[in-house]
C-alpha cells in the first residue's frame, strides 16, 4: 500500500494536526524502517504502519485510539534481529566461557586471571570445552547464529539442534568427543539447555495439578536421559547441566529457580533422581518494573479488558491461568520479538480472534503464529 | 520520508553522479570565477575558510579529479551544463577536458600526531609534509586510475631545472612515483603508529630522505582515449587539505608557510574553519577581508596567497541577492530528490512558501485601534492630523499594492508618535494650535517596517515567511538555510499526505522558523557557546527595547562600536575578543566593518539570523544600537552561564 496514503488516513483517524503529525510521521517513518517493518509475520503493503492504523480504528472513540497510539510509542518494546543476535553472540563469551574457565581454574589450582598463562590450566580449558554440549530447547534458540558466531571455536558435533535425544544420537555424540580428544574414557562435563526467551517459567518447569506431577522442557531432558540410560555412562559425575535464556523477565529469573529447588527436593524426599549442579544464566534481564501495571497503564488496561475475546483461551494458554487478558501466565509484557510476539505479551497487541457470539473481535498490531493449535 | 535537507553533509554522498546531482553551481561561480579566471587559483596558495557548513568540503570535492570526470561524462545532461560553465570559467576545465587533476586530503588523521613527537620543530614538519606530499601523489594516481587511465600513460613533468632532482621522487614514470610514494607513505605511517615515537636516529631512511614532489612536479601528462586515438593531456596538480584548523595551531602556520613558497609548482588549496586562528586574525579576516596579515620575511601576504572567505563579508548586498540565488537553486536540487514533492511538480521551494499578507483577527484589530485611538487622545494630536497620516499611510504602497489594514493602524499609531517627539509635545492652547514639525512625518519603509514589527511584538503576526525571508534568516550560510528550510519542506510534504495544499501559511512558516531558530541556538556546542548565547542574548534583549519604542525610530539587530576600538579590541578586552571570534565562526554573529554613520566609522555586531528568528527582531540590515566594548564585555560578566 502506498505508505503516504496510510500515513495520511491514520492522521485522520488520529485527528492530528498538521505539527503533531509532522512529528509523528518522522517518528513512524523512522520506526518502521529501523524496527517494526522487519516483523516475521508482516507481509508487503501491510506492514507496521498498515497494521497499526487497522488496529487503532477497532477502537471508536478518539481517547481510547490515543491510548493505544500512545501505549504503542511510549510503552512498547521491540526486539530486532540485530539485538536478539547480539544476545546470542555475548553468550559464548560472557557466559559459557566464564563458567568452563572459573572450573578450569579451580581444578587447576590456579586464580583465574593467571588461566591463560597456565599451559595445563589452558589445555584443560580446551578439554572442558569439547566436553561441551549445546541443546536448543527451541526453534527460538537460534543456534544457527551461535555457530555462526563462534566456527572456530565450538566444533558442530558439540551443537544439537532437537531438544529429543534418542540413545543412538547420545552414543554418537560421546564417540565424536571421544574421538576428537584421543580419550576412549571421555564424558561430557556440561550441558547447555538454550532458549530464546523465558517469561513465566512455566515452559521450563510447571506443576500440573491434575496429573499430580512436574512436566515441563527440563522435565522432558531429564526423563530422555533417563530412559537413554546415559547418565552414569556419557556424563562425568560432577557434570554440570546450565539453562541459558538470551532474554528473561525478573519473574521468570525467580520462578525457575525457586521451582527446580522444589523439584529437586521433593524427588530428593521421594527417593528420586533429579539434575545434581543445575545453573541458570540470562543474556538479558528485563526488569521488576516492565510488566504493565495498573498504577501506569490505567487507561490501556481499560483497552484490554473491554476489548478482550476469551476465544483465544485454549486448553494450553489455560496451561498458565484461567484468563488470557494479560497474556500467558498473566505475565503483561509489552513485548514484541521480531519472528513471534510471546503470549505472554498482552493480548490486545497480537490476538486474532472473529467476534463470534456477541463477543467483541479483536485485531492484532503484531499477529502472532500460534505454535500450540 | 526521507528529507534530504536533513542531511546537507556531501561526504554522506559516495557516488559522485549523485553528488554533482544536488550542487549548485553558484558559490562556484560567486566565490571562485573571479580568481579562477585570473588563474590565481593554481599559481600561489588559496586559502579558503568558511564557518561549518558553508560548503567548503563540497567545494573542494567539485575539483577533485573524479568529480570533473563524472561531469564530463555527463556533461550532455542539461542539469550539469550550469556546473560546466562554472568550473570552466574558474579554469578547472579547458573546453571538454579537465585542466586540474584535483585530491582533497582530509587532515583530520595523522598529521597531528607528529605535532607530539620529540623532535625539532623542522624534522616534525618535514615528516608531515613528506606524508602528505606521498599521499597527493598516491592519491592523483589513484583517481587517474578510478578514470580508466593506466600507469604507464602517465608521466610526470618537472619543473625547468629540477630535472636533475627527479630521482627523489621516483622518476618521472607513473608506477616510479607510484612506487616510491606508497614507501615513503608506508615508512611515515610506521612512525605515526609506533607505540614509542623512535629517536631520531632510529626513524626508517625512507622517512627522512628527501621526497619533496610538490616542489619537482609541474604537470602531470596523461594520455587517454583508446588504444590508435590517443591523445595527451596536460594536468596541473591540485592539492586540498581540507579541515587544517585541527592541526596545532604552529603546526598550521609552519604549513602554510611551507605550503606558500613561489617554487611550488602544484596548486595548493588550504581549508580551514575560523577556529586555528588568534582572535585578532580570525576578527581581521573577516573584517580586513583578508585574513593572516602577519606576513613572513622575504613574502607579500597579498601576492602569495589568495584568501578565499566562504562568510558573509564585503559587498553585503551583493552578497544577500547572490545568496538568495544560491539558496533557491540548492533547494530546487534537494526537493527534486523527495518523490512525494517532486512527482506533483513542486520543485521550487518559494511555490511551497506563501509570502501573501496575513491580517490580525477582527477582535485584535478592533483592540489595534483602540490602542491607536488611546494614543491619538494620550498624546493631543488633533483629528486633522489623524487624517493625514491615514492618508498618507493609504497612499503607501508596497510592492504596487497598498498595506493591509492591521499594518496601516500600527503605521498610524508609529507616525503619531514620530509627529509627538517631532513637535516636542502638545500645544498648551488646544490641539488647534499644534504647529507642524520642521520635518514632516511621512508613510515611508522604516514607519511600515517598525510597523509590523510592533505587530509582532504585540500581537505575534507573523513576520517571517517567503522564500526572501527565509534566505535573509540563514545568515548566509548554506547549513543553516537547509536546516531552516527542511522543517518547512517536511511539514508541506506532511500537509500533502494529509490531503491539505502543499503551500505553508506565513502563520506557519512564522511559528516554525522561529521554533527551529530557538532550538538552532539551544543546540550550540561549539567552543565558548555558553558566553557567545550569553552575548548575543543580551544584544537581542535591547534590541527588542529599541524596537518596542512606539515612534519605531530604530529596529536594530546590531550593536555597533567604534571601529577604532574595535580594532583594539584583542588587547583591551582579549576575553571578548575571543569569544566574538567563535561568534563569527559559528554564524551567531556577523561583524559588518568600516560601517559609515554619523560621521563615525563603526563596526557592527549583527546578530545571526537564528538570534534574529527567536528574539523576533528586523531582518533588514543597518539598524544599531551604539555601544562600547566596556558595555559588550560586561555582558559577559556575572552570573556566569
Amino acid at each position: 500500500m502506498n505508505q503516504e496514503f496510510i500515513l495520511g488516513k491514520l492522521s485522520e483517524i488520529m485527528k492530528w494536526g498538521t505539527d503533531q503529525s509532522r512529528r509523528e510521521f518522522a517518528w513512524l517513518d523512522l520506526m518502521s524502517k529501523m524496527k517494526y517493518d522487519g516483523y516475521q509475520d508482516f507481509r508487503a503493503g501491510a506492514r507496521f504502519v498498515e497494521s497499526l492504523a487497522d488496529w487503532l480504528q477497532q477502537f471508536p472513540t478518539l481517547a481510547e485510539r490515543e491510548t493505544a497510539y500512545g501505549f504503542v510509542r511510549k510503552y512498547l518494546v521491540y526486539v530486532s534481529p540485530g539485538e536478539m543476535n547480539h544476545l546470542v553472540e555475548l553468550f559464548f563469551p560472557e557466559t559459557v566461557q566464564w563458567r568452563l574457565m572459573q572450573k578450569a581454574a579451580a581444578q587447576s589450582d590456579v586464580p583465574i586471571y593467571r588461566l591463560w598463562a597456565n599451559t595445563k590450566a589452558a589445555a584443560l580449558y580446551d578439554r572442558l570445552l569439547r566436553q561441551t554440549l549445546f541443546i536448543e530447547l527451541s526453534d527460538g534458540a537460534r543456534i544457527d547464529v551461535f555457530r555462526r558466531a563462534n566456527a572456530g571455536l565450538v566444533s558442530n558435533e558439540q551443537v544439537v539442534t532437537a531438544p529429543r535425544i534418542n540413545k543412538a544420537k547420545w552414543d554418537d555424540l560421546l564417540k565424536d568427543l571421544q574421538d576428537d580428544l584421543k580419550d576412549p574414557e571421555a564424558q561430557f562435563a556440561f550441558v547447555f539447555l538454550v532458549d530464546d526467551f523465558i517469561a513465566s517459567g512455566t515452559t521450563l518447569l510447571r506443576w500440573e495439578k491434575d496429573k499430580n506431577r512436574w512436566n515441563g522442557k527440563m522435565l522432558r531432558f531429564w526423563d530422555d536421559v533417563e530412559e537413554a540410560g546415559v547418565a552414569g555412562t556419557h556424563f562425568e559425575p560432577t557434570w554440570v547441566l546450565c539453562v541459558h535464556h538470551y532474554l528473561a523477565t525478573h519473574r521468570a529469573r525467580e520462578t525457575a529457580e525457586q521451582r527446580h529447588a522444589g523439584v529437586l527436593k521433593e524427588r530428593r524426599d521421594a527417593g528420586q533422581d533429579w539434575f545434581e549442579r543445575v545453573k541458570f544464566s540470562y543474556g538479558m534481564v528485563l526488569p521488576e518494573s516492565f510488566p504493565v501495571d495498573q498504577a501506569h497503564h490505567g487507561e490501556f488496561l481499560k483497552l484490554v479488558e473491554n476489548y478482550y475475546d476469551d476465544v483465544i483461551e485454549t486448553k494450553h494458554m489455560k496451561l498458565g491461568g484461567e484468563d488470557a487478558r494479560l497474556g500467558f501466565g498473566k505475565c503483561a509484557l509489552p513485548l514484541v520479538l521480531e519472528h513471534n510476539t510471546p503470549n505472554n505479551s498482552l493480548s490486545l497487541l497480537w490476538a486474532d480472534t472473529p467476534g463470534e457470539k456477541g463477543k467483541h473481535s479483536m485485531r492484532p498490531l503484531f499477529r502472532r503464529r500460534q505454535r500450540h493449535t | 520520508m526521507d528529507n534530504p535537507f536533513e542531511r546537507r553533509a556531501t561526504e554522506f554522498l559516495r557516488d559522485d553522479e549523485a553528488f554533482l546531482a544536488i550542487v549548485s553551481p553558484e558559490p562556484v561561480t560567486f566565490y571562485l570565477k573571479k580568481p579562477g579566471h585570473a588563474g590565481r587559483l593554481y599559481d600561489r596558495l588559496v586559502l579558503m575558510r568558511g564557518t561549518p557548513g558553508s560548503g567548503k568540503t563540497t567545494l573542494a570535492r567539485l575539483f577533485e579529479f573524479p568529480s570533473l570526470a563524472a561531469l564530463l561524462r555527463n556533461s550532455s545532461v542539461s542539469t550539469y551544463h550550469a556546473l560546466v560553465g562554472a568550473l570552466t570559467e574558474c579554469g578547472a576545465l579547458n573546453g571538454e577536458q579537465p585542466a586540474v587533476l584535483g585530491c582533497r586530503l582530509p587532515l583530520e588523521t595523522d598529521y597531528r600526531e607528529f605535532w607530539e613527537f620529540p623532535y625539532g620543530e623542522s624534522l616534525k614538519l618535514r615528516l608531515m609534509t613528506a606524508l602528505i606530499q606521498a599521499r597527493a601523489v598516491l592519491g592523483w594516481l589513484r583517481h587517474l586510475a578510478a578514470a580508466g587511465v593506466a600507469p604507464d600513460n602517465i608521466e610526470v613533468v618537472p619543473r625547468a631545472g629540477a630535472e636533475s632532482i627527479v630521482e627523489s621522487i621516483g622518476g618521472v614514470k607513473g608506477e616510479d612515483i607510484g612506487r616510491r610514494a606508497r614507501a615513503v607513505e608506508k615508512a611515515l605511517y610506521q612512525v605515526i603508529g609506533a607505540l614509542i615515537a623512535p629517536t631520531e636516529a632510529d626513524l626508517p631512511p625512507e622517512a627522512t630522505a628527501v621526497y619533496q614532489p610538490f616542489d619537482i612536479i609541474e604537470h602531470v601528462r596523461v594520455r587517454v582515449g583508446p588504444e590508435g586515438q590517443k591523445r595527451t593531456l596536460e594536468l596541473r596538480p591540485l592539492a586540498i587539505l581540507d579541515d587544517a584548523h585541527v592541526l596545532h595551531p604552529e603546526q598550521f602556520h609552519a604549513l602554510q608557510r611551507w605550503l606558500i613558497r613561489r617554487e611550488l609548482r602544484i596548486a595548493r588549496w588550504m581549508i580551514a574553519r575560523f577556529d586555528v586562528l588568534l582572535p585578532q586574525e580570525a576578527l581581521a579576516a573577516v573584517t580586513k577581508d583578508l585574513s593572516d596579515a602577519a606576513s613572513y620575511p622575504g613574502l607579500s601576504q597579498e601576492r602569495e596567497t589568495e584568501v578565499v572567505l566562504l562568510q558573509s563579508s564585503g559587498p553585503r548586498r551583493e552578497n544577500r541577492t547572490n545568496f538568495r540565488r544560491i539558496a533557491k537553486d540548492m533547494a530546487g536540487r534537494y526537493l527534486r530528490r523527495m518523490p512525494l514533492l517532486s512527482a506533483r511538480d513542486l520543485v521550487v521551494l518559494g511555490d511551497l512558501l506563501s509570502d501573501e499578507d496575513p491580517t490580525l483577527a477582527s477582535s485584535k484589530c478592533r483592540r489595534l485601534r483602540e490602542m491607536v485611538d488611546a494614543a491619538q487622545r494620550r498624546l493631543n494630536v488633533a483629528d486633522s492630523s489623524r487624517e493625514t497620516f491615514e492618508r498618507k499611510v493609504a497612499e503607501f504602497r508596497v510592492g504596487g499594492r497598498p498595506v493591509d489594514e492591521d499594518v496601516g493602524l500600527a503605521m498610524v499609531a508609529v507616525m503619531l508618535h514620530r509627529y509627538d517627539k517631532r513637535r516636542r509635545g502638545p500645544s498648551l492652547f488646544g490641539t488647534e494650535y499644534d504647529q507642524e514639525p520642521s520635518q514632516p512625518v511621512s508613510a515611508n519603509s522604516s514607519v511600515y517596517e517598525a510597523a509590523r514589527l510592533h505587530l509582532l511584538q504585540r500581537f505575534d503576526r507573523p513576520f517571517y515567511y517567503g522564500i526572501d525571508d527565509l534566505c535573509d534568516a540563514s545568515s548566509e550560510n548554506v547549513e543553516q538555510f537547509l536546516q531552516l528550510a527542511a522543517i518547512l519542506v517536511e511539514t508541506s510534504a506532511t500537509q500533502i499526505i494529509r490531503s491539505k495544499p502543499a503551500s505553508l501559511t506565513p502563520t506557519t512558516q512564522h511559528q516554525l522558523l522561529r521554533k527551529r531558530g530557538e532550538q538552532i541556538i539551544e543546540g550550540w556546542n561549539f567552543p565558548q557557546h555558553l558566553l557567545v548565547r550569553r552575548l548575543v542574548t543580551a544584544i537581542a534583549a535591547r534590541c527588542v527595547e529599541v524596537t518596542e519604542q512606539p515612534n519605531g525610530w530604530l529596529t536594530p539587530n546590531a550593536f555597533g562600536i567604534l571601529q577604532e576600538d574595535f580594532d583594539a579590541l584583542p588587547d583591551s578586552h582579549p576575553e571578548l575578543a575571543h569569544v566574538l571570534q567563535f561568534g563569527v565562526a559559528y554564524n551567531a554573529v556577523t561583524l559588518v566593518p568600516h560601517y559609515p554613520c554619523k560621521r563615525k566609522e563603526w563596526c557592527l555586531i549583527e546578530l545571526g539570523g537564528m538570534v534574529v528568528l527567536k528574539h523576533g527582531l528586523a531582518l533588514k540590515r543597518g539598524g544599531f544600537v551604539e555601544s562600547t566594548p566596556q558595555a559588550l564585555a560586561a555582558m559577559l560578566e556575572d552570573p556566569r552561564p
